[in-house]
């Protein structure tokens, strides 16, 4: 018993020796030549596990970790700094939209629950709050839903508009809401299920409008889809983890369709990055444009590029980091 | 690397950069640990980033109570992982005896020569469920003794009678495999 006590120590002690000091077996045996029959193959048996789990994480998926986490770490930053009027429980809405009309008149609602209230508007917040008002009343699943993909069509429409008047910002916030309307969609897809019923089949290369990603840019003209592709594909390299639980919980005739559109969007994203640096690179070597200057400007203020692999310029990682495969993305959502 | 009682602090007031700090320190760690336990390289991905944005997400709920930082991450680690094990739990499992292919007479020599982290992930499956966990946490992890000690809830010498054990119990696994192939 004794001898066991000891021997776990003499173990202990070697181990610590080799793992931490760099000490070799022998010279631990040359230490202990009484323990030397029986720690011998114990050592043998745990350097050659040692050195099995010696595995070291790719450089790709690191930069990759490293950009998800400073992009949750701004994520949470802006949730704190940000007092949200959605975010409010519904009947401290439901009051606030009750306020309004009453202070403000019917008249003012109504002019805020148009097109033309976008994000920067100061009768956006009432239009969200009539919207949460909506939702609060409406109590069937499908109705929800119905009213979602309407939203789903109004945030579409204000990107275009954001991104005419080149407020990329607001436009990603707008982006932000989008996905969440999308997501509480996919909560409520036994009724969107019923809803859509036999006209979507697996495979079928275009969903009703209203419910899948790739419908939301149907409406809009050719340039301004590829910019909202863009922005779509940068939030989907933002969010893997929320778009991949978005695919998993959307109906089964809806999830060929999103994942071509995920596919789509980032690679419009990536083409847009690499463009980005070309231009870049171009401006660097004496080449002046505007835009170039402007889309370099944007990606260095990617989260995480400060953080930067050593050995590798800020440029070059920010891009690598910025741009994954499109192939592994689609692996990635289609688990 | 500065103190990490200090970096935890700074993180829990909301600094940035001192989690990342702690997150560099342990990601490799934290990495190995979990890829011992999962054998699909995209799901062990997926496990560490999670393990990371769970800390991040509660490291305000972090206190100093003698239980270090790294016990209470592999803490982390370990639930998520009991999580994800229990919701693959049908799926079928590889047995050690099939994944190995003879082509030596010496048994020690042939595990050292032919051993890799897959074939450890099944060699540990035959152990218990502590030998396993002072295994992940020692060799994979890095943790010193004490350390493992606290994210077992265990006495130290506790746990080195177990790592005793575990590494006993891996090489007659290891043996036993072997000797099964040539049979």
């Amino acid at each position: 018993m004794k001898k066991d006590k000891e021997l776990n120590n003499i173990l202990d002690e070697c181990l610590e020796r080799i793992l931490a000091n760099g000490e070799t077996t022998e010279q631990c045996l040359e230490r202990y030549p009484e323990y030397a029959a029986e720690l011998e193959p114990l050592l043998r048996t745990a350097m050659i596990t040692n050195e099995a789990i010696d595995v070291t994480p790719s450089p790709e998926f690191k930069a990759r970790a490293r950009y998800q986490l400073r992009a949750e770490m701004a994520g949470a930053a802006e949730k704190k700094r940000r007092f949200s009027f959605v975010r409010q429980p519904r009947w401290v809405v439901a009051v606030v939209t009750v306020l309004v009309v009453v202070l403000l008149g019917g008249g003012t609602v109504l002019a805020a629950d148009s097109e033309n209230t976008i994000p920067g508007n100061p009768l956006y917040a009432v239009k969200l709050a009539t919207e949460n008002v909506r939702l609060a009343l409406t109590s069937s699943d499908a109705a929800k839903a119905e009213l979602y993909a309407t939203l789903v069509d109004r945030r579409t429409i204000e990107i275009e508009r954001l991104m005419e008047r080149g407020k990329t910002e607001l436009a990603q916030r707008t982006v932000a809401r989008l996905k969440s309307h999308l997501a509480n969609i996919s909560t409520l897809s036994p009724a969107i299920q019923s809803a859509i019923g036999p006209e979507i089949t697996e495979g079928e290369p275009s969903v009703k409008p209203n419910v899948a990603v790739q419908d939301v840019a149907s409406t809009v003209r050719e340039e301004e889809k590829i910019n909202l592709q863009v922005l779509w594909g940068r939030y989907i390299v933002n969010h893997p983890d929320e778009i991949r639980t978005m695919v998993e919980e959307a109906p089964p005739a809806v999830k060929p369709a999103l994942t071509r559109a995920i596919v789509a969007s980032v690679n419009s994203y990536v083409a847009s990055c690499q463009k980005a640096l070309r231009e870049s690179n171009q401006t660097q070597n004496g080449g002046n444009s505007d835009n170039s200057n402007q889309q370099s400007g944007e990606s260095d203020r990617e989260p995480g590029t400060s953080n930067q692999q050593p050995g590798t310029s800020n440029q070059q990682s920010g891009a690598s980091s910025l741009t994954p495969d499109a192939s592994d993305l689609q692996s990635s959502v289609s688990k | 690397m500065q103190d990490e009682q200090g970096l935890v602090r700074q993180a829990q007031q909301g600094d940035k950069d001192a989690f990342a700090e702690l997150y560099e320190a342990y990601f490799d760690k934290i990495y190995r640990y979990v890829v011992l336990k999962i054998s699909n390289r995209a799901e062990a991905e997926d496990m560490t980033q999670q393990v990371f944005l769970k800390a991040y997400q509660s490291i305000g709920s972090f206190k100093w109570k003698g239980v270090p930082f790294s016990a209470w991450l592999f803490r982390i680690a370990h639930n998520q992982i009991v999580d994800f094990v229990r919701k693959q739990s049908r799926r079928p499992t590889v047995r050690l005896e099939e994944s190995m292919v003879s082509s030596d007479d010496n048994p020690l020599r042939t595990v050292e020569s032919r051993f890799d982290i897959e074939r450890l992930r099944l060699a540990t499956q035959q152990l218990t469920a502590a030998q396993q966990e002072v295994i992940s946490l020692r060799f994979a992890g890095g943790l010193a003794i004490a350390e493992v000690a606290r994210t077992m809830g265990k006495s130290e010498g506790a746990v080195k009678a177990l790592q005793h054990s575990a590494v006993a119990a891996l090489r007659k696994v290891l043996l036993v495999g072997e000797e099964s192939e040539k049979g």
